[in-house]
């Protein structure tokens, strides 16, 4: 399933929190995958609530893509914006490198 | 400048993600692996799950193992082909007293027999001629160690090495020393106990020809001399019993040459005029064939030496002892030369106290069979079987 929703971004001025899109591939409900989805949940409920767009994309429905973004290991997730792009591989169970690739490490949680 | 920074920088960038997915991978973090031409998809969780899986169950078995190793009474090392200590378990501590680090890389023998090589007879130079089990019971200072020997052969049954197994049978060597005492006394006793048996049918015996001597009538005298005589029969068999190795049986044919040879001596015959004749094939009975046996062995040849043979006439005695080829009956044929039985003379309605006397001893001590035959003097065979008791002693 891929939801690619086209958002234009808005602008985005220093100290405020970037817009953040990310893509992250699962396999089905394979034990790794719901987890990230999971983590990834989390997070943007936690940090990025009102400024992400988050695409999740299940190889097992959309194979083509993995191979496109040539995606090697399921799950992986992949930072778009802000760039660099980055990339983390596994379920995300470290959040300090999650947080740190998000450039959120530090970072007071939104309430 | 510029043109090379680009891939240098996008090298960098996929090997960081390929470390990240390695380490991704090696966490168990990961769902699938992409192929990259065909869309392969591998499960590789199941794969980390099965290793881990894997790893925890031969943990476990070599911690059995160790334990079970540990656990056993017994010294036990595992050697290579050149007689070296691979492993030691802990009783080697107790057997003989040294820890799994002085043992380990010596040769065996250094650690037992303090040799620079192997002791003659070590069982396990012949465990490795054999591929087989060997052992060998040897003494140290007080104790008493077994070395059992077993060989590990490869695929192609060679020689690789060796279960060395020690146990400390200083207990069982005890116990085996006391059995061997207490049986020789119990044999002694048994021993002495035949002996004494013997003695008291010999004062019996003197008893009854004081009686003779003092007795006047001539019947009552031989009615004492064949009590006695038949006692002497019996005495016999005891004197022989304690003389032999077993305790439980004689040999019949040496009994039957003594029993013969002492009546001859008895009824002091000449040697010259009735000569004993002997064809006896080495038979061990029990007591309980012997006495009746010698019983009627006695009744039979003191009834040749005294009729047999009147009037100073020469003649033979012959003793025949045979196993039948079945192995089932003991033939015994006792045979003289002289003048028979007196005409019309019936064995089965003898009233005579003698002849009465074997007919009963066969056919109910012995549960066989006699017969009695007249050509050329008077023959008798029986036959019995040996097997109706069991040895007691």
């Amino acid at each position: 399933m891929e939801a690619n929703i086209q958002r234009p971004e808005t602008g985005s001025s220093a100290g405020k929190t970037p817009f953040y899109r990310l893509r992250l591939f699962v396999a089905g409900s394979e034990p790794n995958s719901d987890k990230a989805k999971a983590v990834l949940a989390n997070l943007r409920d936690k940090y990025l609530r009102g400024c992400c767009e988050i695409n999740v994309v299940d190889v097992f429905e959309n194979y083509q893509a993995a191979i496109d973004y040539q995606i090697v290991a399921i799950p992986t997730l992949i930072v778009e914006s802000p760039p660099p792009q980055k990339v983390i591989v596994g379920s995300l169970s470290n959040e300090d490198t999650v947080l740190d690739a998000l450039g959120l490490a530090g970072r007071e949680v939104q309430l | 400048m510029s043109d090379d920074r680009i891939p240098y920088q996008e090298l960098q960038e996929q090997l960081q993600r390929a470390e990240a997915t390695l380490s991704a991978l090696r966490r168990g973090e990961v769902d699938l692996v992409i192929g990259e031409t065909q869309p392969l998809v591998v499960r590789f969780k199941d794969l980390v799950e099965e290793k881990d899986r894997l790893l925890q169950e031969t943990d476990r078995l070599a911690k059995e193992w160790q334990t079970t190793f540990n656990s056993v009474g017994d010294a036990i090392w595992i050697l290579d082909a050149e007689q070296r200590v691979l492993h030691s378990n802990k009783a080697t501590e107790h057997i003989l007293h040294c820890s799994a680090q002085e043992v380990a890389g010596k040769h065996c023998w250094e650690v037992i027999h303090g040799t620079t090589k192997p002791i003659p007879n070590c069982p396990l130079l012949r465990t490795k001629k054999s591929l087989q089990r060997e052992s060998l019971e040897l003494q140290l200072g007080e104790r008493w160690l077994k070395v059992t020997v077993d060989p590990i052969v490869d695929a192609d049954n060679q020689f690789t090495g060796a279960v060395h197994i020690v146990s400390d049978i200083t207990g069982r060597k005890q116990t085996e020393a006391a059995l061997q005492n207490s049986l020789q006394e119990k044999t002694q006793l048994i021993r002495e106990l035949y002996h004494r048996t013997k003695n008291n049918m010999q004062v019996i015996m003197s008893m009854l020809m004081l009686q003779a001597e003092f007795t006047e009538d001539e019947q009552t005298r031989d009615m004492l001399q064949g009590t006695n005589s038949r006692i002497h029969a019996m005495a016999l068999v005891h004197e022989k019993l304690y003389q032999s190795q077993n305790l439980s049986r004689i040999n019949l044919n040496e009994y039957i040459q003594d029993l013969a040879q002492l009546l001859a001596q008895t009824y002091r015959v000449t040697p010259n005029k009735i000569t004993l004749a002997f064809d006896l094939e080495p038979i061990p009975v029990l007591i309980d064939i012997a006495v009746p046996c010698g019983l009627v062995l006695n009744e039979l040849i003191s009834n040749a030496l005294k009729h047999a043979f009147p009037h100073k006439q020469s003649g033979e005695i012959s003793i025949r002892l045979r196993r039948a080829p079945d192995n089932e009956l003991i033939i015994l044929t006792i045979a003289d030369n002289g003048i028979g039985m007196p005409r019309n003379f019936n064995y089965g309605r003898s009233e005579t106290f003698g002849l009465q006397t074997i007919v009963a001893i066969v056919e109910h001590q012995l549960q066989g069979k006699i017969v009695f035959e007249e050509k050329n003097g008077l023959t008798c065979r029986m036959q019995f079987k040996d097997s109706h008791y069991e040895a007691r002693v």
